[in-house]
């Protein structure tokens, strides 16, 4: 376990036991991790737009329109899911342990909502599902199992994204259906003496859909809104990262793991 | 041949390599900045090498110095581009000029995440003013990116309509309406 996540161990034991925080003493925390990877959200979702008929040229339009997605879009929509509010300094992770994207409070290490087992109830049913490691490709990279040594490994891998919000308690204000896959590149680097450890892995993902939307079409002479389909478009690009340095022994090391876990 | 000053610089230069060591050691290397992450996060080298020349360990020291300087910056930066106030920003953009690229990079890409439109023109100032033709490419691109509607912006969007029984959309197989007067059938 890296140092500065044995201080947080203890700061997190620390704050269970009674000391106060306004974060901690709000936020519900699920879960806790110590491996995990920072995640910064770079998309854009393009959705078609109605067809706009001009009858006295008889001329056909069709376009779309595209909306940007970072993480403060994907913290607003997973504060949804889970019909909740996050508190300050809430920040998105990829979690190594469980290996979905989860809500973390400013620690990094609590954790506030499971995004990928997400929420099954009654009147909602959502998740956001994320897996930089979704089919494993080819890689190369180089292992010194000596001390001192050193691990680098590049991976070419395919991830997918998966966001689904069926939301019948709201008439589906919300429903959303987005499922894309794209190139993965992996990076895994570490090197260690007899004392220290240093390190750090992440990946960059671009994902791409074209599945359905599903959008409020036309509204009917009851003035019910009738479900449509319609075409989307996702593109850019999801970045995880995480990196140590600690005074660790290096049997303790996670180059265990290696890229291709 | 004059040795005190050399022993003295051998000594600073062993105290500072120290003291280096031992911070890097206890912090995080820099966080994420997208593509250029691995190149940010390259493992520091251990310092106090005591066979090494006393100028390479100043180096080194200041080298690590510099890294420390660097991964602390990063690190606010990626703290204040969770935040919603005009000050965050302000403090981000001035990180824009900043003389180190990696810095630099982490504020273009906390300014994209702070997700505010107001540090367009701020942005475009600075662009004009950047020689390095990629890292203006990068602002351009951050501009245009900036200047789209949020994914959250437009939620809220489709909420309103809805409430207001309008139609969010309507594809080009929606049957015929007043939006959309004409039957799919003939359409093109």
């Amino acid at each position: 376990m890296k140092l500065n996540k044995i201080a947080l161990v203890a700061l997190s034991a620390a704050l269970a036991f009674g000391a106060k925080s306004s974060t901690a003493a709000d936020a519900k925390y699920v879960g806790y991790t110590t491996d995990h990877q920072s995640l910064t959200f770079s998309l854009q979702l393009a959705t078609q737009q109605p067809q706009q008929y001009n009858s006295a040229i008889h001329l056909w339009t069709d376009s779309f329109k595209t909306v940007k997605l970072t993480n403060k879009d994907i913290l607003a929509l997973l504060a949804f899911m889970a019909q909740t509010t996050w508190p300050t300094g809430a920040q998105l992770e990829y979690d190594d342990e469980s290996s979905q994207l989860i809500v973390a409070d400013k620690t990094g290490n609590n954790v506030l909502f499971y995004a990928g087992e997400g929420v099954d109830n009654e009147s909602l049913y959502a998740y956001l599902r994320l897996n930089p490691y979704y089919r494993e490709g080819v890689y190369s990279g180089t292992q010194q199992n000596s001390t001192p040594g050193s691990e680098n490994y590049t991976g070419f891998d395919v991830g997918i994204l998966d966001i689904y919000i069926d939301d019948w308690f709201d008439d589906y204000a919300n429903y959303m259906d987005i499922y894309g896959y794209g190139a993965s590149t992996t990076l895994w680097s570490e090197s260690w003496d007899s004392n220290k450890a240093n390190g750090f892995h992440g990946f960059s993902f671009s994902p791409v859909d074209t599945s359905s939307g599903y959008e409020d079409g036309v509204v009917s002479p009851s003035g019910k809104a009738n479900n449509y389909s319609s075409y989307q478009y996702l593109t850019g690009t999801i970045t995880g990262f995480e990196s140590w340095s600690s005074v660790n022994n290096p049997s303790a090391r996670k180059h265990s793991k290696s890229p291709k876990h | 041949m004059n040795l005190k000053p050399l022993t003295s610089k051998w000594r600073l230069a062993l105290v500072l390599a120290g003291i280096s060591a031992l911070m890097t050691a206890c912090h995080r290397l820099p966080p994420p900045t997208g593509g250029t992450a691995a190149v940010q996060g390259k493992p520091v080298p251990l310092a106090a090498n005591s066979g090494a020349a006393p100028d390479t360990n100043a180096f080194a020291a200041a080298e690590l110095a510099h890294a420390k300087y660097v991964h602390e910056t990063i690190e606010r930066l990626v703290s204040l581009q969770m935040n919603d106030d005009p000050a965050s920003l302000a403090a981000i953009l001035a990180e824009m000029k900043n003389s180190d690229k990696a810095i630099r990079d982490a504020a273009l890409k906390a300014t994209i995440q702070f997700n505010d439109r107001s540090a367009i023109p701020a942005l475009q100032k600075i662009a004009d003013e950047t020689t390095d033709p990629y890292e203006k490419v990068d602002i351009l691109k951050a501009i245009d990116y900036l200047k789209l509607p949020s994914f959250t912006e437009y939620m809220a969007y489709r909420r309103s309509l809805k409430a207001a029984g309008q139609p969010t959309n309507a594809p080009a197989d929606a049957p015929m309406s007043a939006t959309n007067p004409t039957p799919a059938a003939v359409q093109p």
